[in-house]
């Protein structure tokens, strides 16, 4: 993440397109997509030709071809550094979506800035998070440029920081309660925070020349840093260090002055037309004195009380001291004109900045700054999308401001609600670019989708796309997408990942598992399938691998026909080894047959499993009927030309046996029927 | 940033075609050399890892793509040889056990990488069927969409565009060949000279079970080497992009969404010559200022790869006014050296499309699955 120098262009043309290098030969590049923001490059030819077609020439590459290479971008916030800022920024951005959902109570100011406050405080935490691993000698940069990776890193958290907190100040904190309001104080504030360099003089100065601290080179310019803060109070005291004050009048004087600097402050409930007649009437006292020579024996208090005074000239030659020219700029309008609104700042910027070399001079942090500076929403967004590698900070700062005033979104919109319509649609891209770059992530991707929840119009589509793509590596990883797939209604992906699993379970022979994941998505063809595997397996075997889940099936057996026989087979063992109800097993042998619930080849195995209730000697276990029904069987099946060989080789081993058997118990079953039958006649 | 790793393929001549899996994870190769190989990521030691390598074809092969893990692990490849092939992979030991279908025909992986303990396990792909019915080389193949189910649609240098269904999903030697296209025109020659449309777009028409000739881009009349639908995103229109000369854009919005949501027994009232589509060009680009070859989307449809004659690789996006611009191109650097750091690609305003919210109909879809298959002057 670098922030190149590029100068700040027009907004409406698309920016030229970026070039990459990749360490491939010249000539033809093939191209295939990965998943997310990475492809592969290959060498090629086009149009493909066949060689052994094409004249038998050998392969011009002698034998070896030239490797493939895999580009992919948009990776540097997957370091594991930002992972708490991904984290972190997640949960503010469902604080502000929950905030400003309907039916919520209205939301204010305050709400807004407090979730802008957040965001800033976690940039901040993990640029900590990054000057604490600068320091850790393990992670020595290697590129030989001195930098460490994360210190470069953490200089653009620090300016991404500072543009965020102007954007706070210019617009989330002001805008509402006024366009016209009073802007200053707040820049002035913005301007302390971030440029301490008066205060690093100013100590420098007292530790190193504490007795006389005015023969510090510094002395003066740390005075002059404080002023054009407004820091009124600090420059007094730093004034009163001077050795000669006291002992001359030119430092009261000015002491004076400064102490009595009109300060606008949004507390005093002072107007605007009242506070401007105070300033003007202070700046007169100070040009006064100057023109009565109050200053005249010492030069820097003379220009001091000059740069008071709004001089132009001073005000100009203060502009080598500053580092920037927002610096610049803000305080020169601390002594020209305090009560700037913020339409005005636009024309301050621009002349700040010529000041400052031009626009050519600048870098991506100065035009951006300059657009916030604008309130040119969409260019501040433009340029920070063009510099930075990924959406993270665009996506955010859009959404807030989006929020909080989607109107602010162009300058001067000729139609607010279409202003507000690009605004939302801006947000969305960026929001849905962030939040697809996440779930390309082996982990991130949770993350990434309570992002696509809130992009109204293609969030759900691009969820649905993304969530069918994330590698199912464990069950329990497929467990999590389909309940967050149930969450949201996209069954369809709930049934894929099932089937997907199924088929995974059965390459690996696992039929059980395989039988669960098909039962789950509901899906008949596979469950009838497996089912057939399951009784094949049975019939190899002679046992069931899935006894467990075939128990437990209750009504998801009837998903599919041959699961319902499985199920009912499954409880036909039962019957016999554990209840020991041979009665009912053998009816629900017979009804399984009869009712052709039961697949054809698995008709000679249940015809086997009849013997012993056939041949049992101490009791009738089928009815004649039955008997006759069973015989009925038999006689189909062994007709049957369809059967599979094996089964086939299995009923002509037992055929005879079967046959006899049966009719045996047709006999038994008949006389004790007729038995019965006459002692019912008889009574 | 942009973040560059190479791969050595190992392919003894020119690969032609490189394919993803559907989760990314796996990686195909085919090349001149008549092999395929398989490629699959380890997330321990981060690099891909040849799992198997076989002789596929007795030519060159030309594409290979991956069927949805749905129907398991399948790869479909075509080839000079005038064959395409659908071959799935069996776990470590299975072909030894099962006793069904004969091993692989060379299933000998890479022998660098097959190094003790750390090697991955070596696949065995067990070809399942070979398309045999076409009489010149197989240009083309693809599996539909997975809501159409197991499809696969092939074409050949002749001009002749085939679609086969797996009978039994459970069952993937039975494929029966359901449709056969023959695009040519009447009048057509090999020649780049005909005059006419180039570019064909075909629909499952349900009452008659034919596939249908349902609108002529007429303005493409150069030879077309490449096209592609993109993934259904869920706009309401399907957007085409097309590969000649220059590369082009075109957008399909059905005319009547009532009549195409449903089968709609109307569609067959409707007069031959009354299109179904508004047809509109979105884009026409010679930024390549050559021939482009090779026209590839993004599975979320937001970003169109096209290769060209001059080397580069270029990326392209549409803005939120619908405009489609070049927003990066990579090109080779002429040895194979490090990677300088690149800065970084990103998009400023995009794609907000109005969606209804309706997904794009079946017959659409259908016509997905063919993308790139309907050119009369697919390679020549």
């Amino acid at each position: 993440m670098i922030l190149p120098s590029v100068s700040g262009g027009g907004g409406s043309a698309p920016p030229p397109p970026t070039q990459v290098t990749v360490p491939q030969s010249g000539g033809a590049l093939g191209v295939a997509w990965q998943r997310g923001n990475a492809l592969t490059l290959f060498p090629t030819r086009f149009p493909p030709l066949d060689r052994s077609a094409g004249g038998g020439a050998a392969g011009s590459s002698g034998g070896q071809t030239q490797p493939l290479t895999l580009v992919s971008w948009e990776r540097s916030l997957f370091e594991p550094v930002f992972r708490k800022l991904i984290n972190e920024s997640a949960q503010i951005f469902i604080q502000l979506q929950r905030g400003v959902a309907p039916g919520c109570r209205d939301v204010g100011r305050d709400f807004y800035l407090q979730i802008s406050r957040q965001y800033r405080s976690v940039i901040r935490d993990c640029q900590e998070l990054l000057d604490g691993a600068g320091a850790d000698p393990n992670t020595m940069a290697v590129d030989g440029t001195g930098d460490t990776p994360s210190v470069a890193q953490s200089e653009l958290l620090y300016k991404l920081e500072l543009i965020w907190n102007l954007v706070e100040v210019l617009v989330i904190e002001t805008r509402p309660v006024s366009k016209n309001g009073i802007i200053l104080p707040q820049l002035v504030q913005w301007c302390c925070l971030h440029f301490p360099e008066a205060d690093q003089k100013a100590r420098h100065v007292l530790t190193e020349n504490p007795e006389q601290p005015e023969m510090h080179a510094h002395f003066w310019d740390a005075l002059l840093l404080f002023l054009i803060q407004g820091r009124t109070e600090q420059a007094q005291k730093l004034l009163r260090l001077h050795s000669d004050f006291g002992n001359t009048e030119a430092f009261g004087s000015l002491d004076e002055l400064i102490r009595k600097m009109p300060r606008y402050s949004p507390q005093l409930m002072m107007s605007s037309v009242d506070f401007d007649f105070r300033f003007k009437h202070w700046q007169k006292e100070v040009r006064s004195r100057l023109d009565e020579g109050d200053f005249a024996s010492s030069h820097e208090l003379h220009r001091l009380a000059l740069v008071l005074s709004g001089s132009e000239e001073a005000l100009s030659e203060m502009a080598d001291k500053c580092e920037t020219w927002y610096q610049w700029m803000i305080g020169k309008l601390l002594f020209t004109q305090p009560d700037v609104k913020s339409y005005d700042l636009s024309y301050h910027a621009q002349q700040a900045i010529n000041k400052f070399g031009g626009l050519s001079g600048m870098t991506s942090l100065d035009s951006i700054l300059l657009a916030v500076m604008e309130s040119d929403i969409a260019q501040v967004i433009n340029e920070l999308s063009s510099t930075l590698d990924n959406h993270w900070f665009p996506a955010h700062l859009l959404d807030l401001l989006y929020h909080t005033d989607p109107s602010a979104f162009e300058t001067n919109p000729e139609d607010a609600i279409a202003a507000a319509n690009a605004c939302g649609s801006l947000r969305e891209y960026l929001i849905l670019e962030y939040g697809t770059c996440l779930m390309s992530h082996r982990s991130l991707w949770q993350v990434g989708a309570l992002y696509m929840d809130h992009c109204p119009t293609q969030g759900k589509y691009r969820l649905e796309l993304l969530l069918e793509r994330i590698p199912l590596d464990t069950e329990t990883k497929a467990n999590k997408i389909m309940a967050m797939a149930n969450e949201r209604g996209m069954y369809s992906i709930v049934g894929s990942t099932c089937r997907v699993m199924g088929m995974q379970a059965l390459r690996e022979k696992r039929i059980g598992s395989a039988m669960a994941w098909a039962l789950r998505s509901q899906d008949a063809q596979f469950t009838t399938f497996l089912a057939d595997q399951l009784l094949l397996q049975y019939c190899e075997e002679g046992s069931f691998t899935s006894a467990d889940l075939l128990d437990h099936l209750g009504s998801s057996m009837v998903l599919s026909d041959r699961l319902t026989f499985l199920a009912k087979y499954r409880e036909f063992h039962r019957l016999c080894s554990e209840e020991q109800d041979f009665k009912a097993a053998a009816s629900l042998l017979h009804s399984l047959m009869w009712s052709r619930m039961a697949p054809k080849y698995f008709w000679v195995t249940l015809l086997i499993d009849a013997l012993p209730f056939v041949s049992c000697q101490d009791e009738v276990l089928l009815s004649s009927e039955q008997t006759y029904e069973l015989l009925h069987c038999l006689q189909e099946i062994s007709k049957d030309e369809s059967l599979p060989k094996k089964q086939k080789l299995l009923l002509e081993e037992h055929e005879p046996q079967i046959r006899l058997e049966l009719s045996r118990n047709l006999a038994i079953a008949l006389m004790e029927e007729g038995d019965e039958q006459a002692i019912t006649l008889a009574r | 940033m942009y973040h560059c790793e190479t791969l050595e393929s190992h392919h003894k001549d020119l690969v032609h075609d490189v394919s993803f899996n559907w989760y990314g994870n796996r990686l195909a190769t085919c090349s001149s050399d008549q092999s395929v190989k398989i490629w699959e990521w380890n997330t321990d030691q981060q690099s891909w890892d040849c799992s198997a390598s076989w002789k596929a074809h007795s030519g060159s092969v030309w594409k290979v793509n991956w069927a949805h893990p749905e129907f398991g692990n399948l790869i479909a490849t075509c080839s000079f040889d005038r064959t395409a092939a659908v071959w799935e992979e069996m776990p470590g030991d299975s072909f030894l056990l099962s006793g069904t279908g004969a091993p692989p025909p060379s299933s000998h992986g890479n022998p660098n990488l097959r190094t003790e303990g750390d090697a991955p396990a070596q696949s065995h792909w067990v070809k399942k069927v070979t398309m045999v019915d076409s009489r010149t080389s197989v240009t083309d193949v693809k599996f539909a969409p997975k809501i159409l189910g197991l499809i696969l649609a092939t074409c050949s240098a002749d001009g002749t565009l085939r679609i086969y269904e797996a009978s039994d999903v459970m069952n993937l030697t039975n494929w029966t060949l359901q449709h056969e296209i023959h695009t040519k025109l009447p009048s057509s020659s090999d020649d780049a000279t005909t005059k006419g449309g180039k570019v064909f777009i075909y629909e499952y028409h349900e009452p008659s079970r034919r596939w249908e000739n349902i609108e002529t881009l007429t303005s493409v009349s150069d030879p077309v080497h490449d096209m592609a639908f993109s993934p259904n995103v869920g706009r309401s229109f399907s957007i085409l992009g097309i590969t000649s000369k220059e590369l082009k854009i075109v957008t399909l919005k059905p005319k009547n969404r009532d009549a195409l949501l449903s089968d709609n027994p109307n569609i067959s009232e409707r007069t031959p010559f009354e299109s179904k589509y508004e047809v509109k060009l979105a884009g026409s680009f010679n930024d390549h200022k050559s021939t482009v070859w090779r026209i590839c989307w993004n599975f979320t449809a937001t970003i169109l790869a096209t290769s060209g004659d001059d080397g580069n690789v270029r990326l392209w996006k549409c803005n939120y006014k619908d405009n489609w611009h070049c927003v990066a191109t990579l090109k080779g650097d002429g040895q194979s050296a490090s990677i300088r750091n690149h800065p970084n690609m990103t998009l400023l305003k995009d794609q907000s499309f109005n969606n209804s919210g309706m997904g794009l109909n079946k017959a659409n879809a259908n016509t997905n699955a063919n993308a790139s298959s309907f050119t009369s002057g697919m390679w020549k």
